[in-house]
């Protein structure tokens, strides 16, 4: 009996240091998998059997495979993804606004404002000078064009940010789909070996994480396994049921200002309630359309299109009412024949359809910069417009250059903190990403210890079956 | 802590990257020079740059007009001290038609007066790059008010109409531009007159002087019945009286012009030193700008080189650690 129970604790730790090298081998081979959490086996003494007065071992089994993922990590590590994409995406957002602005340079807008108020500082110099008219002309002209394609690209950009929307959008729904199954399979494995299989749980965790970088989640966990995740509250997915997300564009019948929202749906596609996303990529995308690229923002936050608009509108009614009273170098009068520098359009002025009127853009001689007829010399008018340069109440308790400023400072305000907030929040993340893999990542030299380890195990247990042998060929060759 | 490997290249990788970034940065601050690469790098400093680039701005737009003027008002001055002299050439001749013995010459003496006239008229309608400088705001051809008996394209027109007894010659002085002060802003708060009035310098509607002078003339050529003095008509005590008069009205309106040339002198001191106060201010804001806006140099060159260095040293440290496992060394 006790040479063949030799044989059998020498045959379980072979079992079970093969089980050993073969997770060693698993640990190493994912050594660089994404959200792979190192796993060993717990090992334990079999139940020891009286044997001549004593308890004698029986050997090892596995008890359990072990692994390290700690939900705790795993937690304020999508909290801080979330935030740290956001940031991300806010610092792009206006990088790229930044990079159509043509700012900082020396010809970006601020620029072009003060040349076109100092055009008219030089026209009232010599306001009889057609060349000076024609100088003024061009450097509106300038203005006017730079605002044109800054509104234009601003509003393509805004029409991509939809596009990135949909398509991140697109990659959720394939994430919550992706969760979901896994979430079967987690619990599939529950059921049928009573634990979950840690490569799908790491693979969920992985999906989360992704899912994260896109919308600020909240995740619980069922007894089965399986997970359920919120956004902002919403639930989305409950164990093996989930509700697809859908992009909408609302227009408003007033002011046809359009609106991004996201709202979850059933699956018979109807819509079941709207996602407020407040972190993530997709709330930064949303901010910019829905707000800083937005020129009908009715949020009462920063958008640049309508700070440009007002821009535009306010340059074109200050101008206006002191040129409608002037007179160009041909008006004989004596009363003012009634001419806007620009054209008054119906309806809202903006940075788009701002522009010279005819009248003027065809004939420099016909600016009104004389309080009279028939006075080429008379500046009365191009001082008063040179003016509004300095005007404090131009716009916002603020002169038409500061106003600019001001604006694109705002707009660098918003960068600054997002590029702050990335900053501390990637440093968050950094920490705990490597706190948690310093627990759960797979270390090669600890790898290679435990191959050797159990190699030399594996080894020894098989010298014991050897020499058992060997000692029951003694015992069944006595009788020889 | 335990170190895992990919706890040692997702820090690795993370830092090279930061080193690299911060590389990046420094290297395109010593190209293009300039501090700020981005708006949303310091917001507040993109700001003030921008402030005192709009004042750099306006202020050599200022100074621009300033110099501008400053020609223009030079050549008046020049043009005023020229008319000056011609008031008193003709109050010379005026003194000296009624000196003892130069009665006779009195047809000769009218003729320089005439001249003289004539030349102070051309004077008075001279332009600077194409604009009267005498005439207000009217300061084209076109804007004159050529009403007749306006016969040319010029602001004061010497008028030869029909002779009567108060006016022997028949002439007269007409001004068909206007009173009104051409002005220019030379700071954002206050303004400066760059042309002289036609009423100031040349008396009455912008033409008694010349009426004084032709009023001069009328005594000095014709007799009392309205006959051109002929060569040896001499003056008569009355002739030299209203004479003696004119000449002293010369002498009031010389000072006056004096006095408009001393005001013109003092606009033009005005805008000297306003433009000159403008460049010293320009020289200091460019300065309180560069201070914000562009790289310094030193600063940068020392910060590219420590990161050079960081940068180095990382990937030394990533070319032997990172591949270093036990087992390199088993099986060995």
């Amino acid at each position: 009996m006790a040479d063949f129970s030799s044989l059998e604790i020498s045959k379980r730790a072979l079992l079970v240091q093969r089980m050993g090298l073969n997770l060693t081998s698993n640990n190493i081979a994912n050594v660089n998998t994404p959200n792979y959490s190192r796993r060993d086996a717990v090992l334990q003494e079999t139940t020891p059997q009286l044997n001549s007065g004593a308890f004698m071992g029986t050997g090892v089994l596995i008890d359990k495979l072990r692994s390290y993922r700690d939900e705790f990590f795993d937690k304020e590590i999508r909290v801080n993804i979330s935030r740290t994409a956001g940031f991300e995406a806010d610092e792009k957002l206006i990088k790229r606004i930044e990079s159509l602005l043509a700012e900082p340079t020396d010809i970006g807008l601020n620029e072009l404002v003060a040349k076109f108020f100092n055009s008219f500082e030089e026209l009232s110099l010599k306001p009889d000078n057609v060349a000076n008219r024609q100088n003024v002309l061009s450097s509106a002209k300038l203005l006017i064009d730079r605002l044109h394609s800054t509104h234009s690209q601003l509003n393509d950009f805004r029409e991509t940010l939809l596009g990135d929307t949909s398509q991140k959008i697109e990659e959720a729904n394939k994430l919550i789909q992706n969760i979901v199954a896994l979430n079967k399979n987690i619990a599939n494995s529950k059921a049928i070996g009573g634990v979950e299989s840690q490569t799908y749980v790491d693979q969920r965790a992985e999906m989360l994480e992704r899912l994260s970088s896109l919308f600020n989640i909240t995740v619980t966990y069922e007894n089965n396994g399986t997970s359920n995740v919120f956004i902002n509250g919403m639930n989305i997915i409950t164990g093996t049921n989930y509700n697809s997300l859908k992009l909408l564009v609302d227009v408003n019948a007033l002011n046809g200002e359009k609106t991004a929202r996201i709202v979850k749906m059933d699956n018979k596609n109807n819509i079941i309630g709207a996602i407020n996303p407040h972190n993530g990529e997709v709330a930064s995308l949303l901010k910019g359309y829905n707000v800083i690229l937005d020129e009908r923002d009715t949020t009462n936050g920063f958008s640049i299109i309508k700070s440009l608009n007002e821009f535009a509108a306010n340059l074109v009614q200050k101008v206006n009412t002191l040129t409608i009273n002037g007179f160009g170098l041909d008006d004989i009068g004596p009363t003012p024949p009634g001419r806007n520098f620009f054209e008054p359009i119906v309806g809202q002025v903006t940075a788009g359809n701002i522009r010279l009127s005819a009248d003027i853009e065809n004939n420099p001689r016909n600016i009104p910069i004389s309080d009279s007829p028939m006075e080429p010399g008379n500046n009365a008018i191009a001082l008063l417009i040179a003016k509004l340069s300095n005007d404090n109440s131009f716009l916002a308790g603020q002169t038409p250059g500061n106003y600019v400023t001001g604006v694109l400072g705002q707009l660098g305000n918003i960068g600054y903190e997002a590029i702050s907030g990335r900053r501390i929040s990637g440093l968050i993340s950094e920490q705990l990403i490597s706190q948690r893999e310093s627990i759960i990542g797979v270390n090669l030299d600890e790898e290679a210890v435990n191959l050797i380890k159990f190699q030399k195990a594996f080894e020894a247990a098989a010298r014991v079956v050897n020499t058992t042998n060997e000692l029951l060929a003694t015992v069944i060759n006595l009788g020889r | 802590m335990r170190i895992t490997n990919k706890n040692q290249t997702y820090l690795y990788l993370k830092n090279l990257e930061e080193i690299q970034n911060r590389r990046f940065q420094e290297n395109l601050r010593l190209s293009t020079g300039k501090h700020i690469l981005n708006i949303s790098d310091e917001p507040s400093r993109f700001v003030k740059v921008k402030q005192i680039s709009n004042l750099i701005l306006k202020n050599e737009q200022y100074k621009s007009n300033m110099d501008e003027a400053l020609s223009e008002l030079r050549v008046t001055n020049d043009y005023l001290h020229n008319f000056g002299d011609m008031i008193l050439d003709i109050r010379n001749l005026a003194i000296e038609s009624t000196a003892t013995g130069n009665s006779a010459n009195m047809f000769t003496l009218s003729k320089f007066v005439k001249g003289l006239l004539e030349d102070s008229i051309k004077l008075a309608n001279k332009d600077y790059n194409g604009r009267f400088l005498f005439s207000g705001t009217k300061t084209t051809p076109e804007s004159l008010d050529k009403t007749d008996p306006s016969q040319n394209d010029f602001p004061i027109e010497l008028i030869e109409g029909t002779p009567d007894a108060e006016n022997p010659s028949g002439l007269s002085v007409i001004f068909k531009g206007n009173n009104k002060a051409r002005i220019i802003n030379k700071d954002p708060h206050s303004v400066e007159q760059i042309n002289v009035l036609a009423e100031e310098v040349f008396g009455n509607g912008g033409v008694g002087i010349f009426q004084d002078v032709i009023k001069l003339y009328n005594i000095m050529a014709y007799n009392k019945d309205g006959i051109p003095r002929k060569l040896g008509d001499k003056l008569d005590s009355e002739d030299i009286k209203i004479i003696d008069k004119a000449q002293r009205r010369l002498a009031e309106i010389y000072d006056e012009v004096s006095n408009i040339t001393s005001q013109n002198g003092s606009r033009i001191i005005r805008l000297e030193t306003i433009s000159g106060q403008i460049s010293e201010e320009n020289v200091r804001l460019k300065e309180l700008r560069s201070l914000d806006e562009d790289t310094d140099v030193a600063h940068s060159t020392i910060k590219l080189l420590q990161e050079e260095t960081a940068l180095k040293y990382s990937l030394q440290v990533g070319a032997n650690l990172l591949p270093r496992s036990l087992f390199d060394f088993l099986g060995r």
